[in-house]
Order: structure tokens, then C-alpha cells, then sequence
């Protein structure tokens, strides 16, 4: 994929990297950071600070992610609306909080925590989510909606959790859209996933869907979206068929007005 | 209910499966262990048992994923014995960490080492010379060598006689290298120098 992606350098405008990928990494992977960042302008995206958990936030990992953002002091970079870890156990994947008012308050103190480490601007990610927790006082999109005005952060909006949620959840995401501060939209994602045990399952492994490539032009018509970013990290297909993902992208955000 | 105790009940009950079946059949005596109210269990009690434990295989599915990447060729060798052995690993077992997919496959290897009569021998010494390989990429600088009792070459295949083998770590010019040399009970057959030209993995999510 390497060598691919420096074959085809001008199909790709910028890169996003899984952080903890390259915190206490070795240096091997230091290395290639290097090389990444010296041909392409770097996003880091961090999944694990767990910026909704209740207990705060782990400060040696903060420390580490400070340090990588520090060293590539890119745009932006982005973490999730979500917890991944309670009472030292991990879960290993983003879970959804419940949509109160508590979690909010406990959200935002969070971010202003990790503000006083990472003066970068922080966008948060929308997840996708199978498990509905009962103590909602709101709903998803009330809730996010108020954690990114509370916290004053862009949005980095996951076209394809947008989709998953809808169809999981049976919600028509174009007023899902309607509840949603529109004009903090700063980045986007989209990519396939599968259909597991009647679940649409947000795998990252198969080319995008026509019904999320219908809601990102639906998106780019009203969102002020600054980048467009393939989410492919599974079952991966030969380079010309993501760079191909990639132009279309890119036809469409032009269509929108978005860049030229 | 506090957001505190909820997340620590949701975060236990995603990753263990004796709570997970305690909570549905007995929702009261979960919630006492936690500090829960017994007003407070009837908003629990609407949790979707079905949802969480569809989250729960999840969970579980993409520990095995990472687990066949860590360990390609101890997972091929166990084959449809993998998900049973993983299964009983990961309700024991909870991995930890920044490098924690690494440490759940180191974890296994020890876990598939502890289990002799389940698996045969050079199985698991091919689980532990893959552990120690990741291991090594993960950062370690120093050279490291370790003993096997079989050739990690050839535990996967069908000649897995026992063959007393050294193998070396060291990292050159910037690359991980290993070095392995075989003494069979015959005696002495092979060095063989491998380079690691395994693609670095781009990390784009």
C-alpha cells in the first residue's frame, strides 16, 4: 500500500493516520511517519482517549498524543463522540454514552482538559452504534449538537455511521442532517461496510455504497466541508479502485462548490 | 445512576460473558455489585439483551482479526480448533495498552503454552516464536535470542519432529532480521538468514 500510495502521490491530497499507531511506536514505524509527513499533509485521528468517559482522561496518553500532534502540528485533528474504556477495563472499540445532560457536562470538561495539553483544534466524530442505551434525555443528533456548541469544536461528520445509524436505527438521516450544527463541519468520512446477523456493520472493507455516496453529495451541498476522507483500512482493493473512490469524491465535492 | 457506574457496568457487561449472563437473569444482584439502586435496575432492565450481546461477538470478532494478523501461522495451523482455544483465552484474559492486539497474541501464545494436552507441542512453539517476533518489531532495540524446541519452519507442516533451534533478533541498518539455526536430533542440518520484507503496514483509517 506503501508503494502504491507514493506511485500514485497525485491521487491523494492528504493522509489520515490512526495515532496510537504511532505513539510509543517503534522505530521502524517513527520512520515511515517521517516519510508520510514529509510527502503529504498529515491528519492525526486518535480512538482511544475516550473523551466521554466519566473517571477523565488518561493523562500518560494524552502526553504521548500532545507529543505526536505537537511534532506534526497539522490543520486539525479529530477524536469520537464516544467512551472506550471504564473501571480499567477496555472495550476496545467506541462505545456509544448515553445522551444526557450528565454525559455532556462530563464531555466537555474532558475537552477542555485535553485543550490545556493540544492547542490544535479538535473535531469530534460521530459513531456508529448497535447498542441503544435507555437513559436518553435527548436525542442523538440534540446531543451532538450540544456537545459541539458546548465545546465549540468542528464536526467531523462520518457519512457512512450516518448510514449505518439510520438503517440500524430506521431514521431518515436527511433529517438527521436538519438537527445538526451544518456549518461546523469541517471533515468528512465515508467508506462500505457488510451486512452481519441483519446489522449494517460500519467495516471500513467494501467500495462506498450508492445510498452513502447520495448522502455525502447531500452533505457537500450544505456542510462547508474542508476535506474528504476514504476510510478504507479493510479487505483493501487494488490502488486505482480507491483512487477512483477518491476522484468521485472530489467530482462531487466540485459539483458542490466545495473546492475547484 | 451515576455516568461513572453505568460506563463501568456497560464496559463489563461488553467484555464479560458470565456477567453479561448474570445481568439477564438476575438484573437486581448485578446492579447490588455495582453500587445500583433497585429503583435504578428498571431503566437497565430495557437494555436490549440481544444488542449487547451482537456488540459483545463483535468485540470478540475483531479481537480474533487482530489475533490472525499477530499470529498468521499459528492461527492457520489451529484452524477450526482457533475460535474455541481464542474463545477460552478471551474469557480470561483482557488485553490492555497501546499495543494491546500485541499483547492479547503474546498472551495467547502463553495461553496455548500452558495447554499441552490440547494442542500438540510444536504448535504452540510456533505461537511463541510469533509472539517473540512481534514482540522484537514492536521496539525492541537489543538483539534477543531465544530456544525452541522445533523449527518454527516446519512445526506447520507435516515433518514436525522435535529439532532443537536457536533463534536471533537483531535489527540492521534500521530492519529487523532474525537469524535461525537448527540442530535435529540427527544432528546439525541448517543456518538459514531471513530478512524481513514484510510490507510495513500504512496506518490510513
Amino acid at each position: 500500500m506503501l508503494a502504491d500510495l507514493f506511485l500514485n502521490r497525485t491521487a491523494v491530497d492528504f493522509l489520515e493516520i490512526v495515532a496510537d499507531h504511532y505513539l510509543d511506536a517503534p522505530a521502524e514505524k517513527e520512520r515511515e511517519l517521517e516519510l508520510l509527513a514529509g510527502n503529504f499533509p498529515i491528519i492525526p485521528h486518535a480512538i482511544n482517549l475516550s473523551l466521554g468517559s466519566a473517571e477523565g482522561i488518561d493523562q500518560e496518553y494524552l502526553a504521548k498524543l500532545a507529543d505526536l500532534i505537537d511534532r506534526l502540528q497539522p490543520p486539525w485533528w479529530s477524536e469520537h463522540i464516544a467512551f472506550t474504556q471504564a473501571g480499567g477495563v477496555e472495550i476496545g472499540h467506541l462505545t456509544p454514552l448515553p445522551f444526557t445532560r450528565e454525559a455532556i457536562d462530563h464531555f466537555c470538561r474532558n475537552v477542555a482538559t485535553v485543550r490545556e495539553a493540544i492547542a490544535v483544534p479538535l473535531i469530534l466524530e460521530n459513531i456508529s452504534y448497535t447498542v441503544n442505551l435507555p437513559f436518553a434525555e435527548m436525542s442523538e443528533a440534540q446531543f451532538l449538537r450540544e456537545i459541539l456548541e458546548r465545546t465549540d469544536c468542528g464536526l467531523l461528520l462520518d457519512v457512512t455511521n450516518l448510514y449505518a445509524n439510520s438503517v440500524n436505527q430506521r431514521f431518515d438521516p436527511r433529517r438527521f442532517l436538519d438537527e445538526l450544527p451544518l456549518e461546523r463541519v469541517v471533515q468528512l468520512h465515508f467508506v462500505g461496510g457488510h451486512w452481519h446477523d441483519g446489522v449494517w456493520v460500519d467495516s471500513h472493507s467494501t467500495a462506498t455504497p450508492d445510498a452513502v455516496w447520495r448522502l455525502l453529495e447531500e452533505v457537500l451541498q450544505r456542510a462547508p466541508v474542508k476535506g474528504v476522507l476514504l476510510e478504507r483500512d479493510e479487505n483493501l482493493p487494488p490502488f486505482s479502485e480507491l483512487a477512483g473512490e477518491l476522484e468521485l469524491a472530489r467530482t462531487i465535492g466540485r459539483r458542490c462548490g466545495r473546492w475547484t | 445512576m451515576d455516568l461513572k457506574t453505568t460506563q463501568q457496568l456497560l464496559a463489563r457487561l461488553y467484555t464479560d460473558a458470565g456477567l453479561r449472563q448474570k445481568f439477564f437473569s438476575e438484573p437486581t444482584a448485578v446492579a447490588a455489585e455495582f453500587g445500583i439502586a433497585a429503583d435504578e435496575v428498571r431503566q437497565l432492565a430495557h437494555l436490549s439483551q440481544q444488542q449487547v450481546e451482537g456488540f459483545a461477538r463483535s468485540l470478540e470478532r475483531k479481537r480474533l482479526q487482530e489475533l490472525r494478523r499477530a499470529l498468521p501461522v499459528t492461527c492457520q495451523v489451529l484452524g477450526a480448533r482457533l475460535e474455541e482455544l481464542f474463545a477460552r483465552h478471551a474469557a480470561a484474559y483482557q488485553p490492555r495498552g497501546l499495543h494491546r492486539h500485541a499483547a492479547d497474541a503474546v498472551a495467547f501464545a502463553a495461553f496455548l503454552s500452558r495447554t499441552p494436552s490440547d494442542i500438540p507441542e510444536a504448535t504452540s512453539e510456533l505461537a511463541r516464536y510469533e509472539a517473540i517476533c512481534l514482540r522484537f518489531r514492536l521496539g525492541r532495540s537489543w538483539p534477543l535470542v531465544a530456544r525452541f524446541r522445533f523449527d518454527p519452519r516446519v512445526a506447520a507442516g507435516a515433518q514436525r519432529r522435535p529439532g532443537f533451534t536457536i533463534a536471533c533478533w537483531l535489527r540492521l541498518g534500521g530492519r529487523v532480521r532474525h537469524l535461525l539455526l537448527t540442530l535435529p536430533i540427527r544432528g546439525l542440518s541448517r543456518g538459514v538468514q531471513h530478512r524481513d520484507t514484510r510490507p510495513t503496514q500504512i496506518a490510513v483509517d
